[in-house]
């Protein structure tokens, strides 16, 4: 699986909203919450199906930037289909 | 992946974004992977690299296993993102292994075919070596103006070094320039002419203490993603801080700003002087500022467009940047008729408004951070609207304080390390020196070893940008090399540059044209000779970002097939050229070239790449450490008093290379204290050199004890030039034939010319196709519904585009938007080739179309 981690930062009276919506998510587990800074990782077959729940985030209510922090892709089949 | 490795990345992931969300950079840098860590016996490589996406300039880290990358995170240590990234970040990597990379070097044996994909062959790099050299050794030998070399801001500092000394002292020819010409030369210009210095004095970090943000023809959301996320931290943390865009449109940015403004007719221009006009008239201007710091100018005004293509020439093209001293009373004077109800109606902004970012100006107690780009740069008078932006915070006193200055952002990763401050363009030599300047050039042919005088023959500024594409579609030009860009899709006017209008403007399938790249791309449709490229992390690069940060990036894989890093590509074609050429008696590539390349063995001299380029920066810092060089620090000191000035190159200092490896990036000026190398953040601001003020430069060349400890020591007399600049028309007007306005520009998705991320199909998917952006009473009385199919037609040309009410900006009524990311959708084809006088730098904002329903094939 690739594997990224991500904060994403919300509108204060938003937050907590914010990070049960992630939470329902598939492919998306919420690690914590750190004032108005949700801590997620991304799991996910690919690099374009990583990107895709990561970039689904933007548009939600109350988000106002997503940051990618760590990516880690050496099991995408798509990039490397015999493996690294 | 293994369970326990599994493992492992996963709580490697979680702790950095714990660390991440935190702010503790140490927290990050503890817990980011070791060096080194083994998977079934192979070691994981850890290199230091930095985004070359956007301008923002954003340090990452990279892992390698086996020759390939396997996973990215954003630099804790680098200052300009601490550790974070925009979503971006996850094709950084991927990009590198897109299906359709250029692997061999291709010959065009069809020249008919020309504007295709089609009609090439593969061939050895000794073939096509030999034909490029071969080509550009003959038009050198014929007619050298008919030669050019179109660069990049995002080419690596040492390459665009090497290839300015190549192009200038080689070749002796200044048809030389970058694609930044097309992004930021207005910003370069408003910087030289007032600071006398090029690039901003403050830094990223101003946005974490500013109480006021004003994006002035900045959509910062998307395109500079991670400093907008500052900014919006920045907010959250204080509600009290407040932003206010100044925008012809909507966008992303205004969807989240506190205010919007929304002008049109060069109105930036009116609404600045107003402003002006007001602080003097209230005695609202910062008079301890304005006395121990400011001069005043006038220049040159009515100065017309560059519809001709000899404009430059022109009588008053000759006289655009002449400037005249006036009085503080005299500057006053001129700014009177900029009065609230004429920047209002000049510019549509409501008087109201226009007063609410007056009072801003007028309260001494915040910080005010203007960020601005393109809306202001590419624009008929972008280096005036860059003076008026400065004149404001110079006024107000909102100048050198940490949060309190004006800021230019940047359009590419290294626009200012190797376009402005290597000095890649046709009018320059590194470190903001000129090639019309003598002393300049002889602390050039100082470093270079050159002979004196031998740069005399280029003291005039070659081709700029469009020049150089209007004369090759006048077929006078008969070699073109280009290199880091996609000049057949970013440039203006592309009906005439890619020849598909005047019958007498098809010079472009006469030239020969050599395009090094990594994909098929608009621009290799049109070459002669294809040179496959090592890109990004393929090779050793440094960037210079928005906010003076030079960064290294390391080698961590090979590149695919034969594809080769363009320093060599650049060495194998100068040797060639240059064969039995002397400079002083020497062999002029062993003078020029022959510390690094040995040009018999066809080899570089030293053992590595890092070991290349720590050389190669070497003498390139010694542009800003004139004690390296004897003879260059003579002239710098002006020690025979021959010049009447010092060049004060210190200005720029430059650290040793290992320095930007070890601290992980560093802003110049950089300074030297007990053997450790320091940074500037604050340019002109009096303070610890350790904590990032200006203390070296200031103590060095200025004055400590001025108003707000600040000084402009770059000019002579320590102070700034207020040049007042007033309101003039844009190139083109409305007109019944032409009723709107039509302006292009960039989205998050899709990096100027998307010649990689259109290769992500997730990027692809999120964002498709180029659309017309219309305001919906446009489209009802048009007819015209979501989707249709229009044609955008202006004087220039037309181009074929859906139209939307739905798209991503949401334009006034008259005013319609379209990126110009999409291939298939070559926007450009309708703009028009006009360009600040000064800067030389195109508007792409504002040229007149109509527009025309394009009928269904089953409605016709």
């Amino acid at each position: 699986m690739v594997i990224s981690s991500l904060v994403v930062e919300t509108m204060l009276d938003y937050t907590q909203q914010v990070a049960d919506e992630l939470a329902s998510r598939q492919g998306i587990e919420v690690h914590g919450i750190d004032g108005y800074k949700i801590i997620i990782t991304i799991e996910a077959p690919t690099v374009d199906e990583s990107h895709a729940i990561a970039n689904a985030i933007v548009p939600v209510v109350g988000v106002i930037g997503v940051d990618l922090i760590y990516l880690n892709f050496e099991d995408d089949p798509t990039i490397y289909p015999n493996g690294v | 992946m293994s369970i326990s490795r599994r493992n492992f990345v996963k709580t490697t992931a979680i702790a950095m974004a714990t660390a991440a969300a935190a702010g503790s950079v140490a927290g990050m840098t503890g817990c980011a992977p070791k060096q080194n860590e083994p998977i079934n016996g192979d070691s994981i490589t850890k290199t230091l690299a930095v985004c070359r996406f956007c301008g923002c300039g954003c340090g990452v880290i990279v892992e390698s296993l086996r020759g390939k990358v396997i996973s990215v995170y954003g630099d804790p240590e680098n200052d300009s993102n601490r550790g974070l990234n925009c979503v971006k970040g996850y094709y950084l990597s991927k990009i590198l292994y897109g299906e359709d990379r250029l692997t061999k070097p291709l010959i065009r044996e069809d020249n008919t075919l020309k504007g295709t994909d089609e009609g090439f062959r593969e061939a050895t790099w000794t073939e096509a070596l030999d034909l490029v050299a071969s080509k550009l050794r003959e038009t050198w030998k014929a007619d050298k103006s008919r030669l050019a070399y179109w660069g990049s801001g995002q080419q690596p500092i040492t390459e665009g070094y090497i290839t300015s000394k190549f192009w200038k002292a080689g070749l002796l020819s200044n048809n030389i320039d970058p694609n930044a010409r097309l992004c930021m030369a207005s910003a370069v210009v408003g910087f030289m002419n007032v600071f006398q210095t090029d690039e901003p004095a403050g830094c990223y970090a101003d946005i974490d203490h500013a109480d006021v943000f004003i994006t002035w023809g900045a959509n910062m959301a998307e395109a500079h993603p991670m400093l907008y996320s500052r900014v919006m931290t920045r907010k959250i943390k204080d509600a009290n801080v407040k932003h206010y865009d100044v925008s012809t449109l909507g966008t992303r940015t205004g969807a989240t700003a506190d205010k919007v403004i929304i002008f049109g007719n060069n109105g930036d221009l009116a609404i600045t002087n107003c402003i002006a006009n007001y602080l003097i008239k209230n005695g609202k201007y910062n008079e301890g500022f304005v006395r121990d710091h400011m001069q005043f100018k006038q220049g040159t005004e009515d100065l017309g467009n560059a519809y001709e293509d000899g404009y430059d020439k022109s009588e008053i093209g000759q006289k655009v940047d002449d400037v005249e001293p006036i009085t503080f009373e005299e500057y006053a004077k001129r700014l009177e008729p900029y009065t609230w109800e004429y920047a209002s109606k000049i510019s549509g902004a409501s008087v109201e408004d226009i007063k609410e970012l007056y009072e801003l100006f007028a309260n001494p107690d915040i910080k005010i951070l203007s960020f601005w780009t393109m809306g202001v740069n590419q624009h008929n008078r972008g280096t005036w609207v860059n003076h008026n932006l400065h004149n404001l915070h110079l006024l107000s006193g909102h100048y050198c304080k940490p949060g309190d200055t004006g800021f230019s952002l940047t359009g590419q990763p290294s626009a200012c390390g190797t376009a402005r401050e290597v000095g890649t363009f046709s009018h320059r030599l590194p470190a903001d020196l000129v090639v019309k300047n003598p002393q300049h050039r002889r602390y050039t042919e100082a470093v270079w070893n050159l002979p004196e005088g031998y740069l005399d023959p280029i003291e005039t500024p070659g081709f700029h940008t469009t020049k150089i594409f209007r004369e090759l579609s006048n077929g006078n030009i008969d070699f073109l090399w280009s290199a880091n860009n996609n000049w057949a899709q970013s440039m203006t006017n592309l009906t005439r540059f890619l020849g598909r209008g005047a019958e007498d403007k098809k010079g472009i399938f006469d030239a020969f044209i050599v395009v090094s790249e990594v994909y098929p791309t608009m621009s290799t449709k049109y070459a002669n000779v294809v040179l496959p490229a090592a890109m990004w992390i393929e090779r050793e690069g440094q960037f210079g970002n928005g906010e003076r940060r030079t960064a290294v990036f390391e080698k961590a894989v090979d590149p695919p097939g034969d594809a080769m890093w363009d320093m060599w590509q650049i060495f194998e074609i100068a040797k060639r050229v240059l064969q039995d050429e002397k400079i002083g008696g020497e062999d002029a590539f062993d003078l020029l070239f022959g510390e690094w390349y040995d040009k018999d063995a066809g080899e570089f001299k030293h053992e590595s790449q890092r070991e290349t380029c720590k050389s190669i920066w070497e003498e390139y810092r010694t542009f800003s450490n004139p004690d390296m060089n004897k003879r260059a620090a003579a002239i710098n000191s002006d020690a025979d008093g021959k010049f009447g000035a010092k060049l004060k190159m210190e200005a720029k200092q430059l650290a040793p290379y290992e320095e930007y490896i070890y601290q992980h990036g560093m802003t110049w000026p950089v300074r030297e204290i007990d053997g450790v190398w320091y940074p500037t953040k604050w340019r002109f601001a009096y303070g610890d050199q350790k904590e990032g003020y200006d203390q070296i430069g200031i103590e060095k060349y200025g004055e400590k004890d001025l108003e707000k400890q600040a000084c402009f020591y770059k000019s002579p007399d320590h102070k700034a030039s207020v040049v007042f600049r007033p309101w003039e028309p844009p190139a083109e007007l409305p007109d019944d034939d032409y009723p709107f306005i039509f302006c292009t520009g960039r989205f998050l998705e899709h990096w100027h010319t998307g010649s990689m991320t259109r290769r992500v199909p997730a990027l692809l998917n999120a964002l498709p196709e180029a659309l017309l952006d219309m305001h919906p009473t446009d489209m009802e009385k048009l007819g015209l519904k979501d989707g249709d199919h229009v044609k955008v037609v202006s004087r220039w040309g037309e181009v074929e585009i859906a139209v939307s009410t739905a798209g991503r900006t949401q334009p006034p009524e008259g005013y319609l938007f379209a990126p110009f990311f999409d291939e298939n959708v070559l926007v450009n084809l309708a703009q028009q080739e006009m360009y600040c006088p000064l800067s030389k730098e195109p508007d792409f904002k504002k040229t007149c179309v109509r527009i025309e329903k394009v009928q269904a094939q089953s409605e016709a």
